[in-house]
């Protein structure tokens, strides 16, 4: 059975969209001061960052600027079959970003390139209360057919497992066989 | 994929592959009146239709098979966004395929193309057996599933991504001091 054969995990491309003011803010910044993209910074600081996400098993992160104030995440994270991986996924994808942004911020702060009194332990503390960083949107990020069906079927299975049915179970399908095997015909 | 927003139902196809020796005899017997008997099913699928949509949330049944012994069924179901009601899809279509099969068998009784006390002997020492179950993708709405069966299992652990707290939640990791 397809749906039998979900036993590894699969990896789970995630796209999320943030969104905040002091994106903007860092953009100009770093700009005026060192002519560079702060995203590419961004991306170097997760370079060097390599070994975390081996260790929160994704594979593969990027960041790209959306729109103006919003950036998108793609992560790609390695995720059991069941509902607690499969949200702690997203939580990791989350808060890998996160480590990352603050050491950024830190660099940024250091060098003068931005303001270093609005820092403070990797926080903006005068946009922070007025300035979080938002939400917009999670996606999963589904390319091409073959890999839509490998997703569609882990999915099933974790809804499946969630209340105990599972169809390489051989009780389970014993249970379905009820339906179509009545006890007596005409 | 668009935003997380499951509001309605979906459309759900299940590809269920049953075994049995008793479809090879109906296979022959119904051959033998000059008859088709997927087609049969169909005919009274047809007749049953608004029965099983209104019991069983089951808006199409199709009949097929490559063996004598096999009996594919193709079937759509509606799907709320809950885990409960995807698994009780399955059962759906099975249940609605038990009534077809057995209004079929009555039919094909009535009319003389199946012996009765025959069939009821092959049957009582040989069960349907479900082979195979898998889920027919559809080109133009996978997207649209992908984020229906997302939205079903986060919402199963309370998580629903359509509701404001959950992005408040998910938020603390991007807006609080994270160690790994």
């Amino acid at each position: 059975m397809n749906i039998l054969n979900i036993d590894n995990t699969l990896i789970i491309p995630w796209k999320i969209i943030v969104s905040a003011e002091q994106f903007n803010y860092i953009e100009q910044k770093v700009f005026e001061k060192t002519q560079k993209n702060w995203i590419d910074i961004l991306k170097q600081i997760m370079t060097e960052n390599k070994d975390i996400l081996t260790r929160i098993k994704i594979v593969d992160f990027d960041v790209y600027k959306y729109d103006e104030n919003k950036l998108v995440l793609v992560s790609q994270r390695l995720t059991k079959p069941t509902i607690h991986s499969l949200v702690d996924s997203l939580e990791d994808s989350l808060k890998f970003f996160t480590r990352n942004y603050r050491t950024m911020l830190d660099y940024l702060a250091k060098n003068n390139i931005i303001d270093p009194t609005i820092i403070e332990d990797g926080r903006f503390i005068s946009l922070y209360n007025k300035d979080k960083i938002k939400i917009i949107n999670i996606d999963i990020d589904l390319d091409t057919d073959v890999f839509t069906k490998q997703i569609v079927l882990f999915l099933l299975y974790i809804s499946f497992d969630s209340i105990n049915f599972n169809l390489s179970d051989q009780k389970s399908i014993d249970y379905l066989e009820t339906f179509i095997n009545p006890c007596c015909l005409f | 994929m668009g935003k997380f927003r499951v509001v309605d139902t979906y459309t759900i196809k299940w590809k269920i592959k049953l075994s049995s020796k008793q479809f090879g005899y109906l296979y022959f017997q119904v051959y033998d009146s000059g008859k088709n008997f997927f087609d049969i099913l169909q005919h009274v699928f047809q007749q049953q239709k608004n029965r099983l949509y209104k019991s069983y949330n089951i808006v199409g049944l199709e009949f097929s098979g490559k063996y004598i012994d096999e009996l594919i069924i193709e079937g759509k179901t509606k799907v709320y966004p809950s885990v409960s009601s995807i698994t009780e899809s399955i059962r759906n279509i099975l249940e609605g395929f038990s009534i077809v099969y057995q209004k079929s068998l009555e039919y094909l009784v009535d009319n003389d193309i199946i012996d009765k006390e025959k069939f009821i002997e092959l049957y009582q020492d040989d069960q349907i057996e479900i082979k195979d179950i898998d889920i027919i993708l559809d080109d133009n709405n996978n997207n649209e599933l992908v984020k229906f069966l997302l939205y079903t299992i986060f919402d199963h652990k309370g998580l629903s991504l359509e509701d404001k707290d959950t992005y408040k939640y998910l938020e603390q990791f991007i807006n609080i001091n994270i160690t790994f």
